[in-house]
């Protein structure tokens, strides 16, 4: 099973969907909400370089980006088909 | 990520690069990017992610940075510029890259279910292809030909039932273990390997065989079943074209649609179908969008607006620009949603493995009890009791019930999917007829979400002058009120004149000087600060909002000059999709921040209950108070309403044709039509009365021949003859539902109210 973090903000519906696409695909992920969170955002900014959530990362690989633009890497980054 | 073409950029010295506090999110970014867009004179708006800037070219004779700044706190957000940076390159994600996968055909993961499953067959696979269909032919061949060696030399035909039985039982064998080790060791399955294995240990191989048989008859008919229901799907994936027109300098190129990479341009003539998913950069057209969301009225597209691969372009010149690559465009996306929704066990076929979990123990005890009570208590013939059992555990088998319900279902996710109701499993099909409540969005949802100028007023000026003053104040904004009244000014084709100074005022309006005069267009209460309003004029705001508009006052210095009423209307069909679904017995209450005089007269006109001027967190709240209530579905936009969609027990998506709505929701509509709601609720109901008919046809037909069995008036043969009649049955009554058609027909008049007379 990779290692998967998932940086989230509230109200954010990108978050929830890549929420419900790794639990679709029994990926078990780790879930750090940045707002509000000086600790988590400045992990999030170490780890991925990046300031906007949704956050992916999967072993080593970070996603970043509309929930459009991550599905189909974040699909094939945990073996699946696009 | 905005992949906007550059058009030729004013001489600008040097872009502005804002910090913006609050912009942390994917879609708070699309929100910026877009407000910023609409702005005259901004050119080149990048967004990086890396340092949550905006990045943008201004031309500042056309909106100045005061109003972009004012736009951006309109929306909630802080900004703060930048010392003059080199300008914050968004680091585009990694090129798509299309090697290594295998696009052949679904890698569908195979679910170990404890229980029934089956596989899927490519579309367009004979019966007798697939493999369940191999099985039963082979099983039929030896079956016949022990059967024809019974007049010939019945030592070979013992052996040729025996092989049938063996052949037909060891896939069920196999799938019983699994379950075993699953911890479901009662499964459908081990009954019916039970009972073939026990039929031939009593030298009854053709019982057996015949039995094992029809089983398998039963399991390949649902498999019909289900490709009858997916050919209609696929059928769609074929609509996408083969071809496309790529764009090259002056030119055009014919390429497959299927090498179309992202980022390219495509020209789509009149009559021909889209091939790729898109945003239209030139041109304006009606696209029949039915492959895609079964509406089949056109709808009229133009430049910025997004295309669906498949669709037919029907009168104009279309270039597009392509977002997706062919395997990931909506309708790829639909199917494959479709297919997997279709393979997810839905709670009433689990009904099956729970029912089996206690029926498959109990037949096998009633079949011990019969073979070893008479016996030993009685002294009975140990071989005449040891048949009655068996034949017990054979009639047992359920052939008809395991096909009852995956039938149901596959047919109806299938008939909705051609109707633009898209289901995205048996689970939430089942859920949503039963849901006591169902909560809608406002915006977007239950209205279209484009405020719409009702009503101009004049005092001492006439009604075109009022609009023409107040659209130039409006031009610079992006506010959802202000684009009404530019879009009134130029739906009458007024010209509007230029405005110097224009400013923004956050919550209250906004000013500008237009042909040297200093104007302001205002809240009703904020004008009143100002300059009592004459009675005829506060006469009307106050009948405007009580009519559900938003009303807005135009001044020049502190006199008013008139007032303007702008409604988001409700969409047409909106009343009519209430009142269905109150026919049928659902509660409906609408769930908006707007203020509670608005959000209550337009919920009277639409006649369901309110709650209005609440937060994010309020819905959320009220969400799981009416889950409490015994079951609520949420409808929204599947954007702004992600989070309440998720919590309600089933989350429908209106227009729902955008990634995040189709992974977020349970269910999406295709068509912006409020009547879907009330049409997934009816074919929820449908389905499920059409597999509770089967049900009780499958388990009424085994309890009838079970008696008369034991009792002697039918024997073992009578028994699995019926249960094969049953199962043509039920097959037969689950495709009926792949002809459901919504009820939905009736047509009422859309609902606007009369325009004010002062």
């Amino acid at each position: 099973m990779p290692d998967i973090t998932l940086y989230t903000v509230p109200q954010c519906a990108d978050c929830e969907a890549i929420k419900r696409l790794l639990q679709h695909e029994d990926a078990p992920f780790t879930e750090k909400n940045v707002r509000g969170d000086p600790q988590a955002l400045a992990e999030m900014q170490r780890r991925a370089d990046v300031r906007i959530a949704p956050v992916t990362i999967i072993d080593d690989q970070v996603f970043y980006g509309p929930f459009s633009d991550q599905r189909h890497r974040i699909l094939a980054a945990l073996g699946k088909r696009t | 990520m905005t992949s906007r073409p550059q058009a030729d950029l004013p001489d600008i010295p040097q872009p502005l690069t804002y910090f913006v506090d609050g912009m942390d999110c994917a879609s708070c970014v699309v929100k910026v990017e877009r407000m910023v867009d609409t702005l005259p004179g901004t050119e080149g708006v990048k967004t990086s992610f890396t340092k949550q800037t905006l990045t943008l070219h201004l031309d500042e004779h056309q909106t100045s940075r005061a109003t972009l700044e004012k736009n951006l706190k309109a929306l909630g957000y802080t900004p703060s510029l930048l010392r003059q940076s080199p300008p914050a390159v968004t680091t585009p994600p990694e090129a798509h890259d299309h090697a290594g996968h295998d696009h052949t055909g679904h890698d569908h993961a195979e679910h170990e279910h404890a229980g029934h499953t089956h596989e899927v067959a490519p579309a367009g696979t004979p019966w007798y292809r697939t493999g369940q269909g191999r099985l039963v032919v082979t099983s039929g061949i030896l079956l016949l030909a022990a059967w024809l060696f019974g007049f010939i030399e019945p030592r070979f035909a013992t052996a040729g039932y025996i092989a049938a039985t063996l052949l037909g039982v060891w896939p069920l064998a196999k799938k019983a273990v699994a379950s075993a080790r699953l911890g479901d060791p009662f499964s459908i399955n081990m009954l019916v390997s039970l009972a073939a294995i026990g039929a031939v240990a009593i030298g009854e191989a053709p019982e057996g065989a015949v039995v094992v048989f029809f089983f398998a008859i039963g399991e390949l008919l649902e498999g019909v079943a289900a490709g009858r229901a997916r050919a209609g799907i696929q059928a769609l994936a074929a609509l996408a074209p083969k071809t496309a027109l790529l764009v090259e300098g002056t030119g055009t190129r014919e390429v497959p649609a299927d090498q179309l990479q992202v980022g390219q341009t495509v020209q789509v003539n009149p009559g021909a179908r889209v091939p790729a998913d898109g945003t239209i950069l030139r041109g304006t057209s009606s696209l029949d969008d039915s492959p895609v969301t079964g509406e089949s009225v056109p709808v009229t597209k133009s430049a910025g607006d997004m295309v669906f691969a498949g669709s037919i372009n029907t009168d104009g010149t279309l270039t597009i620009q392509v977002e997706k690559a062919a395997n990931d465009n909506t309708i790829a996306r639909i199917i494959h949603l479709v297919e997997e929704a279709e393979s997810n066990k839905a709670p009433t076929a689990r009904f099956i493995d729970r029912f089996s979990r206690w029926y498959t123990p109990g037949v096998v005890l009633v079949s011990a009890l019969v073979i070893l009570v008479p016996p030993l208590a009685f002294g009975g013939a140990w071989h005449d009791w040891l048949y009655k059992g068996i034949s017990l555990l054979l009639i047992g088998c359920p052939c008809a019930l395991v096909l009852s319900v995956p039938a149901s279902i596959t047919s109806a996710i299938s008939a909705g999917t051609r109707r633009g109701l898209l289901i995205k499993g048996g689970g939430a099909l089942e859920t949503i007829g039963s849901v006591k409540t169902i909560a809608f969005d406002k915006t977007g949802t239950l209205t279209a979400g484009k405020p719409k100028v009702t009503d101009v007023l004049g005092q001492g000026l006439d009604r075109a002058e009022v609009l023409r003053l107040a659209a130039a104040v409006e031009s610079g904004s992006s506010h959802p009120l202000a684009k009404a009244i530019t879009q009134a000014a130029q739906e009458s084709q007024i010209t509007v004149p230029p405005a110097t100074d224009a400013q923004a005022l956050p919550g209250r309006g906004a000013t500008a000087t237009v042909e040297g005069r200093a104007l302001s267009v205002t809240s009703p209460r904020h004008a009143a600060t100002l300059a009592p309003l004459s009675a005829a004029l506060s006469g009307a705001v106050t009948s405007f909002e009580e009519q559900g508009r938003t009303a807005v006052v135009l001044l020049e210095g502190q006199t008013p000059l008139g007032v303007i009423a702008i409604r988001d209307e409700p969409r047409p069909d909106a009343r009519a999709a209430l009142a269905q679904l109150h026919g049928l017995g659902v509660k409906t209450v609408m769930l908006t921040g707007d203020n509670a005089r608005t959000g209550q007269a337009i919920a009277r006109d639409l006649g369901l209950d309110v709650q209005a001027e609440l937060l994010p967190e309020d819905k959320l709240r009220l969400i799981g108070e009416l889950k409490a209530q015994g079951g609520v579905a949420m409808v929204g936009d599947g954007i702004n309403d992600a989070p309440a969609l998720a919590q309600s027990d089933v989350g429908i998506a209106m227009g729902g044709g955008t990634d995040v709505a189709l992974e977020t929701a349970d269910a999406a509509l295709l068509q912006e039509r409020v009547t879907g709601v009330a049409d997934l609720v009816a074919l929820s109901r449908a389905t499920m009365g059409n597999i509770k008919v089967n049900i009780a046809f499958a388990l009424g037909l085994k309890a009838i021949f079970l008696v008369t069995t034991l009792l002697g008036y039918t024997n073992l043969w009578m028994a699995i003859l019926a249960d094969t009649g049953a199962t043509a049955l039920v097959t037969a009554n689950a495709l009926r539902l792949l002809r459901w058609k919504s009820q939905a027909t009736t047509k009422t008049p859309p609902i606007a109210p009369a325009p004010h007379t002062a």
